[in-house]
């Protein structure tokens, strides 16, 4: 059984991944109109910059929703565990594992990200809650 | 709309776990019960809307020796394309572009390949598989739990509301012999011991997998169909949410295409939800028949729960929703199997569960990641 893990290589995401890498996110960043936008897209949704760039932002953020996952889907991957959608200060939401107990929750609970490298060039990201 | 478009021919297969046969031989079954439904000759279809998933618009034209087939369209709307397709369909007919469109959708939904080992059926699969399937999110479930939880934080949501739509649906398919839990009573109590799958969604709160058939014939009101009462097609309505192909980052979780596209077939139909005497919602999800209650404009944001609970979508209620069991309890055909349970309602055709005095009916699409479609229907005299 092997993990679904994404393309690392892949044009439209090896930027983010080789950040993942440095233990660092970014996301698109719109030189035109400075929306940052995820997940990445052929161009800026807002103002058609075709030339749409990366920029950093910050490695923390809080729990906008969750779901906790008990009948387990993938093999390699087993349940129970807590997915979650992550809404950054700058507006962008990323998916990742909430590596936290499932009554903890709550939509606001801050949390930081932890990188995880699966394999080499293949660090996926989670999240902790930060020490209330 | 102006001419008067009619569903003239309705027919399906039974639905089951085990259909022993293919998916395009459960399809031919559906088209051809249609077609005998409305007195016509197979050979007289000349339109098709198809489904990219199971049948494709070649499988038909093949099978069934259409000749005469000179008008074909997809729409790309997930399980709100059945609803979708009765607008494609009424205005190639009013158009003069086709007479007869026929829509169709077969699956083996449960002995085939069942829900969780199906390929993504998704736009965007790059996201899909860069960005959610790592880390273990990949059924629907999973993801329609991400709204139901977004939804329990910003209103009042009890487990017991939730509970009533699944028993609601449950209790109205036993007086269907055609669903899938005929027979199979569903309490409340039940439904709070159902194991969980993905919270907040049990298994009860999940809508069934099938095998079977349905089709409808779209056509002019303008011939016998061989009966005195039709089921027409008022007015179609289709919304998208933003970033169709992405919840995550959408600004208003909450906010779906059934937003857009409701507006749009009330005021097309110069009707109201308050007008209608029924209503057909595609109850993937106990929730999403709750969100869809508030987005068609039934119930205002947040109150949907409260007014299942009450009773409100019960057979003999205010507004009963989903006679037929729906997709939670008669079957999940794509949400053909809802404009079937429609027309029967405004033909009067449906027994021991038939709502009385009924005239107008809606009927909602969801598919995808929350594209929308509403569809208006009303009884009309036949024009023969």
């Amino acid at each position: 059984m092997t993990r679904p893990l994404p393309d690392a290589e892949r044009e439209d995401f090896a930027p983010f991944w080789a950040a993942t890498a440095r233990h660092e996110l970014v996301v698109q960043h719109c030189p035109s109109c400075e929306k940052y936008q995820w997940p990445p897209r052929a161009l800026c949704t807002r103002c058609h910059e075709l030339d749409i760039g990366w920029a950093p932002v910050a490695t923390e953020g809080f729990l906008y929703s969750w779901t906790v996952v008990v009948h387990q889907t993938i093999p390699a991957i087993p349940a129970p565990y807590v997915v979650g959608f992550i809404e950054l200060a700058v507006g962008v939401r990323f998916i990742g594992n909430v590596l936290a107990d499932p009554n903890t929750l709550h939509v606001g609970l801050g949390v930081s990200a932890v990188f995880d490298e699966i394999e080499p060039g293949v660090t996926l990201v989670n999240w902790i809650p930060n020490n209330e | 709309m102006a001419s008067s478009v009619v569903i003239s021919g309705i027919g399906q297969t039974e639905y089951s776990k085990q259909s022993g046969r293919s998916e395009v031989r459960l399809g031919m079954e559906a088209i051809l019960n249609a077609c005998a439904d409305a007195q016509l000759d197979p050979r007289e279809i000349d339109g098709i809307v198809s489904y990219k998933h199971n049948i494709g618009a070649e499988d038909v034209f093949a099978n069934l020796g259409l000749n005469a087939l000179r008008w074909s369209a997809t729409l790309q709307m997930g399980g709100a394309s059945a609803v979708g397709s009765l607008r494609l369909a009424a205005d190639a007919i009013r158009l003069g572009e086709a007479r007869h469109v026929v829509v169709v959708r077969a699956r083996n939904g449960f002995s085939g390949a069942r829900v969780h080992d199906r390929p993504s059926q998704l736009p965007s699969q790059q996201f899909r598989t860069s960005l959610e399937t790592p880390y273990g999110w990949n059924s629907s479930s999973q993801r329609y739990a991400m709204i139901a939880r977004r939804y329990m934080h910003e209103h009042d949501l009890s487990r017991e509301q939730l509970g009533a739509v699944a028993v609601t649906m449950r209790a109205h398919a036993q007086l269907n012999p055609n669903a899938q839990m005929y027979g199979r009573e569903l309490t409340l109590e039940q439904y709070l011991a159902g194991r969980m799958i993905s919270d907040p969604y049990t298994l009860y709160d999940c809508s069934l997998e099938t095998d079977g058939g349905c089709a409808v014939i779209i056509s002019a009101n303008d011939r016998s169909y061989g009966r005195d009462t039709e089921a027409g097609i008022l007015a179609v309505g289709e919304g998208h949410p933003e970033s169709p192909d992405d919840l995550s980052n959408r600004s208003d979780l909450l906010r779906i295409g059934l937003d857009e596209a409701a507006p749009i077939a009330w005021n097309e139909a110069g009707l109201g939800p308050e007008d209608m005497d029924a209503a057909m919602i595609y109850d993937c999800f106990t929730f999403e028949l709750l969100h869809q209650l508030e987005a068609a404009g039934f119930t205002a944001a947040g109150t949907s729960g409260a007014f299942v609970a009450a009773g409100n979508i019960s057979l003999g209620g205010r507004l009963p929703v989903n006679t037929s069991g729906g997709l939670l309890s008669e079957g999940h055909l794509s949400g053909l199997s809802h404009v079937i349970e429609a027309v029967r309602q405004l033909r009067g055709e449906c027994g021991s569960r038939q709502i009385e005095g009924v005239r107008h009916i809606a009927v909602t699409g969801w598919g995808d990641l929350g594209d929308g479609t509403l569809a208006v229907m009303g009884k009309l005299r036949s024009r023969s």
